[in-house]
């Protein structure tokens, strides 16, 4: 491939009829819809029926800044911690993006600030965090409370 | 030898709620557990009871290869048994074939290997039937997480470090059944955030469990493990499955007494903060002797090789481990004539004895119930039981066929009964008919090797009744008597090698007993009712009816045994806050083990009177003693029983509710019953028993320390 090609672009179309041009280098990071534009469909737009335009631009906003070699390791870093400081119900639907594009390094990204978002809370808080019912019964919550105590326990145990 | 296997289904592990908990009972409690886990089934190798000198062998099937509950490709690979402390046999690495046999030559002395063949005791979960569970989960629960596909919100829990995980286990049922699954901890490892963890559980010098410790890969202990559940564990095994210790229980062991016990736990690493994928068990023995008997190391559920223990050569050389065990107990196969016949008549007398022709007790018998002890022994070694529930593991006794494993031998002649039976009166002419048995019996004996072998010491002979086996008693008393008291016995039985056994209660249990103020309920202070006219230290009886007699409060009343009379005193009984027990015609009688079930508080007047298992309940703490002396001074002994204070007496009173099982009988037997509890004092007897038979067998000369 000689530099002085003309890069190569892939439209993608969102849920809500937004269309957005990509470089092919960017969309590769796309593994799911990959097959649509290698199999020399150029120029033709890929529908992506479930991803709001709001999320489909900061996806490729992180494919775009993923995919540039020149940017050094500590910006990157930098670039995905605030990428993922976003309210949780953007953050699920960044998720839902990347599960469904199959983009992986984003699906760990994000995965893994859910798991801190658990990460040192309460059954309480978790289930109200994420909008869990609570569905125990009195016995259930009884041992709920058992393991509760166990939690406290360790921590004491690992002073 | 038992080979059991255990399967570890989707289903069964959702009832796991907390971090230990009982899994399931084994088909029959044993000692001494080793095992394996292998393809998704636990195998358990241990010894019962009656088989206590077999070495351990263990056949490995590799028939379920095609039925792996979680296909890992290193599940192929064998296991590789080790038996303690010894090398492997050569070519016993693996065995291409179904089972594998493995055997020790060097095994303690007179021990056989015995080869065993392992089949599925059940058809073993499909990988299809547990995704179906987890589908029927997935639409019965809600999401994981709310808004996430379940793929993903189960990749987002799995990120979580594992400290985490007791809190995430609470938050509903759908997390916490996720967070035990097999699956999460393949997420976790595919995920690459799995933690190596070094589970270290030893045992003191006493058997009980001083470490239960957590270490990771570099040695640090994180924390101590959360303690078992129930008393302390001897002799237990660990094997490894799905992330998940299972505890298969060897034997129990509470003031040095072990109990067999079928009980699995599982302790459940991830919801008390950890998360295993290889899990490394370091497990140890400590025997009382100190030496480090076993120590084994075990991979488990990633990759299958596994090495393993056997705390067997324990068995032929610790009194520990034999004090743990129940009573082996061989029973002479008599002629019905010598037991049941006398009551039951109608089966021939040849036919054996067995637990399903074995009579009931015919309440009619009247007063003879008091002296069926004897009956209630032989009851308790035929029962066989399926081994289910309480009475399995509370039995201390267990029937032997092989003489050689037996601790003691149980001569089931029912001498109480027929001197009952065989004329009341002792110049009835029937009586000839129990003296020939009493005959029959000494020469049957006497013919027997196992007689022969110990001249009897180590035979169980029950002479309840007072005139039991009268004629021939000295001939047989080197044997361990069960008797009343020793009243009449006194020149040829010694309480030091005979077993004091209660009555067999003649009023109804009060089982009822709940009166919230019992104390004011109980209107009469003392109570009496009984023959007032009795023989030798009976002749108290008389005297203190003069004294007791006019009373207020006290009722002293000339009563017979009729079934009129035994609901008068049971009445009487449960409305008195004392009853008074003087002596009969023997220093004993019925009436105190009728005030005991009647959880009225005993007053004891018999200068010599023995009481049943003394060495394990202090009778002070529900009764009165008076000496015959003290209670025959006028005043003296109402006056003491009248400034008891309520507190006192509320206490003696809950005290006797929580003893009275002690004197019940029944078949089948209950934990700590009246039979139960001869057996324990039969077995406290065996150690003198033991230096006894020991030291006659080797004497050249006569005994120095007979007089």
């Amino acid at each position: 491939m000689s530099s002085t090609e003309a890069k190569k672009m892939v439209v993608l179309k969102s849920f809500d009829g937004v269309t957005f041009e990509v470089e092919e280098s960017v969309a590769v990071q796309f593994e799911s819809i990959r097959h649509m534009f290698e199999d020399n469909l150029a120029g033709s737009v890929i529908p992506l029926s479930n991803i709001k335009s709001e999320i489909l631009s900061k996806v490729i906003d992180y494919c775009k800044r993923h995919a540039d070699d020149t940017t050094d390791e500590e910006d990157l870093k930098a670039f995905d911690a605030d990428f993922v400081k976003v309210e949780h119900g953007t953050l699920f639907d960044i998720i839902r993006a990347a599960n469904y594009l199959n983009i992986k390094s984003l699906l760990d990204l994000t995965c893994q600030t859910v798991a801190d978002m658990i990460k040192g809370k309460t059954p309480a808080e978790i289930r109200e965090l994420f909008n869990i019912s609570d569905e125990f019964t009195p016995e259930e919550e009884e041992e709920a409370s058992i393991i509760t105590r166990f939690i406290y326990m360790d921590r004491y145990a690992d002073c | 030898m038992v080979i059991s296997s255990f399967k570890s289904g989707d289903g069964r592990e959702s009832e796991v709620v907390v971090s230990w908990s009982k899994l399931a009972s084994m088909n029959v409690a044993r000692y001494n557990f080793a095992c394996a886990e292998l393809n998704g089934m636990v195998y358990a190798v241990g010894l019962l009871e009656d088989t206590a000198r077999m070495a351990l062998s263990l056949a490995l099937s590799r028939a379920w290869e095609g039925a792996l509950l979680h296909g890992v490709e290193e599940s192929t690979e064998a296991s590789n048994i080790q038996p303690c402390g010894q090398s492997m046999e050569d070519g016993a690495e693996e065995y291409p074939g179904y089972n594998t046999l493995l055997s020790d030559p060097n095994a303690a002395p007179g021990s056989q290997w015995q080869t065993s063949e392992i089949k599925p005791s059940g058809t073993p979960a499909s990988e299809s039937s547990s995704h179906l569970t987890s589908k029927i989960n997935d639409r019965y629960y809600g999401p994981i997480l709310p808004g996430l596909p379940d793929d993903v919100a189960k990749y987002c829990l799995a990120l979580v470090p594992r400290s985490n995980f007791p809190a995430m286990g609470a938050v509903s049922k759908r997390w916490r059944s996720f967070i035990k699954s097999k699956e999460f901890i393949t997420i976790r490892k595919l995920a690459g955030v799995l933690e190596e963890w070094l589970y270290v559980l030893s045992m003191d010098s006493k058997g009980k469990e001083s470490h239960r410790e957590v270490l990771d890969c570099l040695g640090r202990i994180h924390h101590q493990l959360s303690p078992m559940p129930s008393p302390a564990k001897s002799g237990y095994a660990v094997v490894v499955l799905h992330g998940k210790l299972l505890i298969i229980v060897g034997y129990s062991v509470v003031d040095g007494t072990g109990t067999a016990m079928s009980d699995v736990y599982q302790y459940d690493s991830c919801l008390n903060s950890c998360s295993i994928n290889w899990v490394f068990i370091t497990f140890c023995t400590l025997v009382p002797a100190s030496e480090v008997d076993c120590c084994v190391e075990y991979h488990g559920t990633v990759d299958y090789k596994s090495s393993f223990l056997s705390f067997l050569p324990q068995l032929n050389n610790s009194t520990f481990c034999r004090s743990g065990l129940p009573l082996r107990v061989y029973m002479y196969d008599l002629p019905r004539r010598f037991n049941v016949g006398m009551i039951d008549g109608s089966v021939s007398d040849e036919i054996p004895v067995r637990s399903e022709n074995f009579p009931a007790w015919r309440e009619n018998n009247g007063l003879r119930k008091q002296h069926s002890v004897e009956y209630w022994m032989m009851a308790s070694l035929l029962y066989n039981g399926d081994g289910e529930g309480d009475s399995e593991l509370s039995r201390e006794v267990v029937r032997v066929t092989d003489p050689k494993l037996a601790d003691v031998f149980f001569v089931p002649f029912f001498a109480s009964l027929s001197f009952n039976v065989h004329g009341r009166n002792m110049t009835d002419p029937d009586t000839e008919i129990d003296v020939k048995l009493q005959h029959e019996i000494v020469e049957i004996l006497r013919g027997s090797e196992h007689w022969q072998r110990s001249a009897g010491r180590d035979h169980v002979i029950p002479i309840h009744h007072p005139n039991a086996f009268r004629i021939h008693r000295d001939k047989v008393n080197a044997s361990i008597f069960i008797v009343a008291d020793f009243g009449r016995i006194m020149g040829i039985s010694r309480l030091a090698k005979d077993v004091v056994a209660p009555y067999v209660h003649m009023v109804e249990s009060y089982v009822s007993d709940n009166n919230e103020d019992p104390y004011e309920s109980r209107k009469t202070l003392l109570f009496f009712r009984g023959r007032t006219v009795r023989k030798e230290e009976g002749l108290v009886r008389a005297k203190l009816k003069r004294i007791l007699g006019k009373k207020e409060d006290v009722i002293y009343e000339e009563g017979s045994a009729s079934e009129e009379g035994f609901r008068t005193s049971t009445e009487g009984m449960r409305s008195s806050k004392f009853c008074l027990n003087p002596a009969g015609d023997t220093p004993s009688s019925c009436r105190l083990f009728d005030a005991i079930v009647s959880h009225c508080v005993p007053v004891i007047v018999s200068d010599r009177i023995e009481l049943p298992y003394e060495s394990e309940i202090d009778y002070k703490e529900f009764s009165i003693f008076f000496s015959v002396k003290e209670a025959l001074k006028p005043d003296y002994m109402l006056d003491q029983l009248k400034g008891i204070p309520k507190e006192k007496w509320m206490k003696m009173w809950s005290r006797l509710r929580s003893i009275s099982h002690h004197f019940e009988y029944q078949n089948p037997a209950k934990k700590e019953d009246a039979v139960n509890m001869i057996w324990r004092q039969v077995r406290e007897k065996l150690p003198a028993v033991n230096l006894a038979v020991h030291r006659s067998r080797r004497l050249k000369v006569p005994d120095w320390w007979r007089r």
